[in-house]
């Protein structure tokens, strides 16, 4: 396992980014993707298509999207979080 | 140097089981969302310092701290670290496996967003979005615990 404070790769990053960019393709969704801990990332995504979801139901869509986009890259993935706008406004 | 109030083994063990009690109660039985997603992931950070200290055979936070330094080149204060990501990848580097399954996943997913500051919570959580932090939390608080009865990776000190 890496170290805690190991940063994840720039190409890791990329790849995880581009996957959920292609799968919500077309549909205003924004991604965005930071550093966790031990070369984990964190992905947060953004679009109007979360709004009425549960956790539960955004959790179970992330983590499909991130098994069928990244395969065994989904492994390096310790945070997904969807919000729809209004949340976002909400935080402020 | 007096050691701070909570960070022997038994503090966490017993704030662990009793926070998370607290936590099932006050969401099930008065509906308080807010309050009980707060203990409840407290008492995730409560098992995974309670894992760190057990595999390291230590009884208390500061000899833990210490113990880090010297066998794992980190330098951490279990103390005052409330992140739980942190303190997760922490205990997988004294032997915590992390569980490639999809459950745990989601559930990593979920409890990692908590902070200690969801004390001062004003939003609103839906019953179904608290009652599904709950039972991640539960995946989450078993399979650490469980992982103590798993013999330490490379023969290292039983807990």
């Amino acid at each position: 396992m890496a170290s805690v404070n190991t940063r994840p790769s720039r190409a890791l990053k990329s790849r995880v980014k581009a996957a959920f960019q292609e799968a919500y393709e077309g549909q205003n969704v924004f991604v965005d993707v930071s550093s966790g801990y031990a070369g984990r990332v964190h992905v947060i995504v953004v679009g109007e298509r979360f709004e009425r979801m549960t956790e539960e139901e955004k959790q179970k869509e992330l983590w499909r999207v991130a098994r069928e986009g990244l395969a065994e890259d989904a492994q390096r993935i310790s945070m997904l979080l969807a919000y729809g706008p209004s949340d976002v406004r909400a935080i402020g | 140097m007096a050691r701070k109030p909570g960070d022997a083994l038994l503090d966490q063990e017993h704030a662990m089981s009793e926070r998370r009690d607290d936590g099932k109660l006050l969401m099930t039985r008065v509906k308080r969302q807010p309050g009980a997603m707060y203990l409840l992931g407290y008492a995730i950070e409560c098992a995974l310092k309670r894992y760190i200290m057990r595999r390291l055979g230590v009884a208390n936070l500061e000899a833990a701290r210490n113990a880090l330094a010297e066998s794992h080149s980190l330098k951490v204060n279990l103390s005052s670290d409330h992140n739980l990501e942190r303190l997760f990848a922490l205990a997988e580097a004294v032997g915590l496996k992390r569980g490639d399954d999809v459950a745990l996943q989601e559930a990593r997913s979920i409890v990692f967003r908590w902070t200690v500051d969801w004390r001062y919570m004003r939003r609103s959580v839906s019953p179904a979005d608290a009652h599904y932090f709950g039972r991640q939390v539960d995946v989450l608080y078993q399979w650490v615990n469980a992982q103590l009865r798993r013999r330490p990776p490379g023969g290292g000190r039983r807990p």
